[in-house]
């Protein structure tokens, strides 16, 4: 949690000198300048991935059974988000689907909707996304309880794999961890491959 | 897009050449870090700096809730049956 407050401090930091005018207007309104660290972000990200083997390998030992939980979990993310969209005027449906293709990966979700979809999509997908891992943390007790072990697997998203991982395990044991794990492994490594599916 | 895809497909192998460099891919892992936190920063002051998104923030926050209820929503809808035919008592 002490993760999500620090990315937060920096948006709010964002927001607050964008307001007040503290950073030259040259620097601020600088696309090209976001679209390249965007660029080295997603380069060492791939790089990270790449390089940890022993997910990789997980991955690929997975049976349907278990890669069938982030697909499906992924998928209901894009679809619930898909339908609210339809329902309002604000968003369209291509980017309320990207919203809920963030997968609670908020970090690289939003930095990708606000470059590809501009800069209220991306706060929309930040919170959205930010509130996916709060509301994970909260409820899983009361998940666990009404709709089995899988339901904060599949609400954490892409956190599963760290920030919501300590709670889901200490609700629904060793195995269920295991599955929360390559979930979100899964979801992480589909975030950065739907948004810009979603639309370039 | 087809950019971003690139680079991620292509760092991706690359990580993979360079699996055993675990300083490498330690300092990766930290600039990765720092970089989120830059472009968190960027997003922000794209935010911040227009006026009519300003005036707005109230509305984001509202559509960035509803947006997390319907995704969590959607998700759980599906895992259900899956749950039901494949994991439950079984694990």
């Amino acid at each position: 949690m002490k993760g999500s407050l620090i990315l937060l401090a920096w948006f709010a930091l964002g927001i607050l000198a964008g307001y007040s005018g503290w950073v030259p207007e040259a620097v601020a309104g600088e696309e090209k300048l976001a679209l390249y660290a965007l660029y080295v972000l997603i380069f060492l990200v791939g790089i990270c991935v790449g390089g940890d083997t022993r997910a990789l390998r997980n991955i690929l030992r997975l049976k349907a059974r278990g890669l069938a939980v982030p697909l499906v979990a992924g998928l209901g993310s894009l679809l619930g988000a898909g339908a609210l969209a339809l329902a309002l005027d604000a968003v369209s449906l291509r980017e309320g689907c990207a919203v809920g293709a963030g997968l609670g990966y908020y970090s690289l979700a939003s930095v990708l909707a606000s470059q590809l979809g501009g800069a209220q999509l991306g706060g929309i997908t930040l919170l959205a996304n930010l509130l996916r891992e709060v509301l994970t943390i909260a409820l899983t007790p009361l998940m666990v309880r009404s709709m089995g072990e899988l339901a904060p697997i599949a609400a954490g998203g892409a956190t599963t794999m760290d920030t919501t991982l300590g709670v889901i395990h200490r609700q629904v044991g060793a195995s269920y961890a295991v599955i929360a794990v390559i979930n979100g492994l899964v979801l992480s490594l589909l975030v950065p491959v739907l948004i810009p599916l979603l639309l370039g | 897009m087809l950019q971003i895809l690139s680079i991620f497909g292509l760092s991706i192998v690359l990580g993979v050449l360079l699996r055993q460099r675990t300083r490498f891919l330690t300092w990766c892992s930290r600039a990765a870090d720092w970089a989120v936190c830059l472009m968190l920063f960027l997003l922000g002051l794209g935010l911040g700096a227009s006026d009519r998104l300003v005036a707005n923030l109230a509305t984001l926050g509202w559509l960035g809730l509803a947006f997390c209820l319907a995704s969590v929503a959607g998700s759980l809808l599906l895992i259900w049956p899956v749950y039901v035919r494949w994991f439950r008592g079984r694990l």
